[in-house]
C-alpha cells in the first residue's frame, strides 16, 4: 500500500476488467456505498467494483477527485483562498464539461452513480435524462431509453385516457 | 487482478447491481422518476406496463411526495367556457393540474384535506355539495336540498346556507360536510345545523343536528376550522343575540364529526380572553381597534387563534392549542409588525422553514411572512379569495377512497 502524502490513507478500487485505481480514502468516500463499507470495516485496502468498467470508473474517480471537499496539492483547503461562490461557479463549469459524453456513457455513469450512491454525480447525470423525458413524446422516450412498449394498443389508449391531464 | 467470484462473502467486494442490458438500470430509472414532476410521471405511465406499476407502487408514491413536498393549493379557474379546479404549487403559483367540473359555479371550501370540497354559489341551499379527488378526478356529490326535519320551514320561510365546512373522520376515513342554515324570518335564536356523510356508496343526505351550545360565528370563513374530524367555530361572545348562556370571550365551540355531537367548548388563550373582560364588551366586528380582531384557523393540523392587536404593541399573535384537555395555548408567533391589511390577513400554513403563508381577504393576494426578518413577500394572487384550500393529497395516488 502506497502513501502518496503523509496522513492520507489510500484505497485501491478495482474494476472487473482488471484495472486498479489508487485513490485517497476521502475521495473514495464521496461514494456513500464505499463509505459505508469502510466505516463498517468491511473493506480491506482493495475494493472490487462490479459491473463498472475501467473507463467509467476512471471518470467517476475524476468526478470525486474534483468534488471532494478541501482538496489541494498543498493540503490547504482551496476555499481558504478562493471565494466559495467562485469555487461553486468553477465547479459548475467543470461539471458542464464533464457531462458532455455520449448516451451510453451517460447511462453507465447514472448506473455507477446510483450504485455507488454519489448524490452530486447522480444529480448531474440524471438531469439530461430528465430534460429528455420532459421534452419528448412517449415514442421518443422509449427509443431513447431502449424501453419496450409491452402495451396492447387498446391498453395504451386506456392508460392514456386515465392520465389524460398529463398529455395536455 | 480481480476476477468475478462466486464467493459472496469475500471481503472487499460489492454485490453486483441489478442490470438490464441496454436499458437504464431499474434503480437509476426509479431515481429519475422520483425527480420528475407528478404530471410527467403520470404521462410516463403510458410508456410501458413496468413503468406504470413502478409509479403506482405505494412506496414510490410516498417517496415522490417526500421529494415534492409542495405545499399545494386548490382553487377554481375559469378559462373561456371551461371551468374547474386547479391544483397549484403554493409557493410558485404554477398550475400542476386542472380538473374540469360540470357545474360552472363552484367554490372551493377552505379545508386542509386530501380531497377538495366544493359548494356552489354564494348562498347555495339547493346546490350540490361535492367532494373531488384531484388525483383520479372522481367526484361524489349530493343534490338533496335540506334535511327532512327542516324541509317544512321552506314553505313559509327562506333558507340559505351560512357556511359549509368539510372534515374527515380519522378513525373511519369518512368525509362529512357540516353547515349552518340561515332561516329568514328567524325560527328561534338557536342556530340550525346539518351534517352529511360523503362516502360515495349512497347519495348523501342532510341530517338535522342540534345547534351549538352557544351562539357561534356561522357565516365567516375566518372564524371556523376543521381538524382531525372536529369542526371548530369561534363563539360569538358579543351580546348581540341575547344568548341565554354566558359565552367566555375567545371561546371555541367544537362539533365532533364522528359522533355528530357538540363537545364542551374550548376556552381561548387566557391572555386573549382577558382583554375582553372589561365591562363593555364590544362586538368584535364593531370596533376592532379597541380589542383586536380574532380568527381561528387550522395551521398544519393545529387549532390556532389569530389575534390582531391595534393597540400598542401592534402585532398579530398566533396562539396554538397544545393540549386540549388542559387548555394549554402557546403563542408561537407574533408578527410584531403592523400593517393596515392585517384586518384581512388570514394565516394558512407554516412552512418547514417557519415562514408563514397568509391570504389577504378581499384581494386574494398570497403573502409569506418571514419571522426572522419580519418582512412580507408577495407570492401571487388568487382570482377568488373565497375559493381556495390547502390540498394535502397525492396526485400520483390511484387508491380511490371512493369509487367513480
Amino acid at each position: 500500500m502506497a502513501t502518496r502524502e503523509a496522513g492520507k490513507k489510500m484505497i485501491m478500487l478495482k474494476s472487473p476488467d482488471g484495472m486498479e485505481f489508487e485513490v485517497e480514502e476521502a475521495v473514495a468516500m464521496e461514494s456513500q456505498t464505499i463509505r459505508k463499507m469502510i466505516e463498517d470495516d468491511c473493506a480491506d485496502t482493495a475494493i472490487l467494483i462490479p459491473n463498472i468498467n475501467s473507463k467509467i470508473l476512471s471518470r467517476v474517480i475524476e468526478y470525486c477527485n474534483k468534488h471532494v471537499p478541501t482538496t489541494g496539492a498543498t493540503g490547504a483547503a482551496a476555499s481558504d483562498t478562493v471565494a466559495p461562490a467562485a469555487l461553486a461557479e468553477d465547479l459548475k463549469i467543470w461539471d458542464a464539461e464533464f457531462i458532455k459524453v455520449n448516451r451510453a456513457t451517460r447511462f453507465n455513469l447514472i448506473q455507477a452513480a446510483s450504485y455507488l450512491n454519489i448524490k452530486g454525480l447522480l444529480d448531474l447525470t440524471s438531469q439530461t435524462t430528465i430534460d429528455t423525458i420532459s421534452d419528448n413524446s412517449l415514442e421518443e422516450i422509449r427509443s431513447f431509453l431502449s424501453t419496450k412498449n409491452d402495451y396492447l394498443p387498446e391498453e395504451e389508449q386506456t392508460i392514456r385516457r386515465e392520465n389524460q391531464w398529463a398529455f395536455q | 487482478m480481480a476476477s468475478p467470484s462466486s464467493d459472496s462473502d469475500k471481503r472487499g467486494e460489492l454485490r453486483p447491481p441489478e442490470h438490464i442490458a441496454g436499458e437504464l438500470p431499474r434503480d437509476a430509472l426509479y431515481d429519475i422518476l422520483l425527480r420528475l414532476p407528478a404530471k410527467d410521471v403520470c404521462r410516463l405511465r403510458a410508456v410501458s406496463p413496468s413503468w406504470r406499476s413502478l409509479t403506482l407502487d405505494p412506496l414510490f408514491v410516498k417517496a415522490h411526495a417526500a421529494r415534492h413536498p409542495g405545499p399545494l393549493l386548490a382553487t377554481t379557474f375559469a378559462d373561456g367556457e371551461s371551468r374547474g379546479v386547479s391544483i397549484v404549487d403554493l409557493l410558485s403559483g404554477n398550475v400542476i393540474k386542472r380538473i374540469r367540473t360540470s357545474d360552472p359555479d363552484l367554490r372551493v371550501q377552505r379545508t386542509r384535506l386530501d380531497r377538495v370540497c366544493l359548494v356552489g354559489g354564494r348562498h347555495p341551499l339547493g346546490v350540490p355539495v361535492t367532494l373531488l379527488d384531484p388525483a383520479t378526478g372522481a367526484v361524489i356529490s349530493s343534490s338533496q336540498v335540506i334535511s327532512m326535519k327542516y324541509a317544512g320551514l321552506l314553505k313559509t320561510r327562506k333558507a340559505s346556507m351560512d357556511s359549509c365546512i368539510f372534515g374527515k373522520v380519522p378513525s373511519t376515513g369518512v368525509y362529512k360536510a357540516f353547515r349552518f342554515l340561515e332561516i329568514r324570518p328567524l325560527v328561534s335564536p338557536q342556530q340550525l345545523c346539518e351534517v352529511m356523510t360523503l362516502n360515495g356508496r349512497s347519495p348523501g343526505r342532510w341530517r338535522a343536528r342540534p345547534g351549538p351550545p352557544g351562539r357561534v360565528f356561522s357565516d365567516h370563513t375566518m372564524k371556523s376550522a376543521a381538524i382531525d374530524g372536529v369542526v371548530y367555530f369561534l363563539m360569538d361572545f358579543s351580546n348581540m343575540y341575547q344568548s341565554k348562556v354566558t359565552i367566555k370571550p375567545a371561546s371555541i365551540a367544537a362539533f365532533n364529526l364522528e359522533t355528530e355531537v357538540w363537545m364542551p367548548p374550548i376556552d381561548g388563550p387566557e391572555q386573549v380572553s382577558s382583554l375582553y373582560d372589561e365591562e363593555d364588551v364590544l362586538p368584535v366586528f364593531e370596533d376592532p381597534r379597541a380589542v383586536g380582531i380574532l380568527s381561528i384557523t387550522n395551521l398544519n393540523g393545529s387549532l390556532v387563534v389569530a389575534q390582531v392587536h391595534h393597540s400598542s404593541p401592534q402585532s398579530m399573535d398566533l396562539w396554538f392549542l397544545m393540549d386540549r384537555e388542559k387548555g394549554v395555548w402557546v403563542k408561537k408567533y407574533s408578527t410584531g409588525y403592523y400593517r393596515r391589511e392585517d384586518h384581512f390577513s388570514y394565516p394558512l400554513l407554516v412552512l418547514d422553514d417557519e415562514r408563514i403563508v397568509f391570504v389577504m381577504q378581499l384581494t386574494g393576494l398570497l403573502q409569506v411572512y418571514d419571522p426572522k426578518t419580519e418582512t412580507y413577500t408577495d407570492l401571487w394572487q388568487l382570482e377568488d379569495f373565497q375559493s381556495m384550500c390547502i390540498y394535502t393529497g397525492n396526485l400520483l395516488s390511484q387508491e380511490a377512497g371512493f369509487h367513480r
